[in-house]
């Protein structure tokens, strides 16, 4: 198979995997989470799911991690009131809370991306390119030599 | 010799934890710039400049809107542009992301070069998305479209930056 449709392979399978996520965080009770934030996290979580060149065994725990961390912070972030608090001292001007609502932010907004660092390694194509025979969660011999 | 074995660029898989907390720390200082800029209102250039390309484009393709700083009034509703409209927080996640990789610093400004004004430019298209959606969709499935389905297919395309300039950074290491 080309590399380009590979890619294209990919993208389908990813969109695919983010109307299935979305699907399933729109089951979810919405107090838990901040829907505008978790569809950062979904679409990280799509591509490592529709991910080709990676274990089966290795996507799910990288999407099971980010979905759970985003889930849990965020049930936290709302139910202690803090969410509330820190959105209307922003609003406001409020120094302390702005503080708290920007830290927020960048939690739910960075998050996805360090998990995906982590999980793309130094070579995208992982994404795209159909899984080596005998499993893939070993580093490749290039990715070895670094 | 030696020297030329410490010059060389670092990138390999024992890095990753490194560029994770590296690209974490930058984001948070650009974030927290661009919203001390935006509690200033110093991003209303930003806001202003996309309003009136979008405006402005949106007239090339038929649609009449009215230009009112940054209000986009359509013959339905009036759109307006806030700082999350422009893609800056997009802008400063990719770049974010450039800035963290241990690897020469050319690569890093290529993929710079090349990634904020493709953001950008994407951007316009998606707000000319959103004037379109506006005037031809229900109120509902207007939502749908501005609230769900741009924001996941902007996050797909910083992705898909990010992928090619990952590409192009490996291609540049391995030379060097």
């Amino acid at each position: 198979m080309s590399a380009k449709r590979d890619i294209a392979v990919f993208v389908v399978v990813t969109l695919a995997w983010s109307v299935a996520l979305a699907a399933f965080f729109w089951l979810l009770p919405k107090v838990t989470y901040n829907p505008a934030d978790a569809l950062i996290t979904i679409s990280a979580a799509s591509v490592i799911m529709a991910a080709r060149g990676v274990s089966w065994r290795r996507r799910l725990i990288y999407a099971a991690v980010v979905l759970g961390i985003f889930l849990l912070v965020d049930y936290w972030f709302l139910s202690s009131g803090m969410m509330h608090a820190a959105f209307a001292g922003l609003n406001a001007g409020d120094t302390g809370q702005s503080v708290t609502a920007v830290a927020y932010m960048v939690f739910a907004q960075a998050l996805p991306f360090v998990i995906l660092v982590l999980f793309v390694g130094r070579d995208p194509s992982v994404l795209w390119r159909s899984a080596p025979k005998g499993g893939a969660d070993e580093p490749s011999e290039e990715d070895r030599d670094g | 010799m030696e020297q030329r074995e410490a010059s060389k660029p670092r990138f390999d898989r024992s890095s990753l934890p490194v560029v994770a907390a590296l690209f974490f720390v930058i984001f948070a200082v650009l974030e927290g710039v661009i919203f001390y800029f935006a509690l200033q209102g110093g991003l209303g250039w930003l806001m202003e400049l996309n309003a009136r390309i979008t405006a402005s484009l949106s007239s090339v393709i038929g649609i009449p809107v009215t230009l009112n700083g940054i209000q986009i009034t359509t013959s339905r509703n009036i759109l307006e542009i806030d700082p999350d409209c422009t893609a800056i927080q997009l802008m400063a996640l990719y770049s974010a992301l450039i800035l963290a990789y241990p690897i020469p610093w050319k690569t890093r400004g290529i993929g710079l070069a090349v990634g904020i004004p493709a953001i950008a430019v994407v951007n316009i298209a998606r707000l000319l998305g959103v004037v379109v959606a506006s005037v031809t969709l229900s109120p509902q499935a207007f939502l749908f479209v501005h609230d769900y389905l741009f924001k996941v297919a902007m996050m797909l395309v910083v992705f898909g930056l990010w992928g090619w300039w990952l590409l192009y950074a490996r291609r540049n290491v391995s030379q060097a």
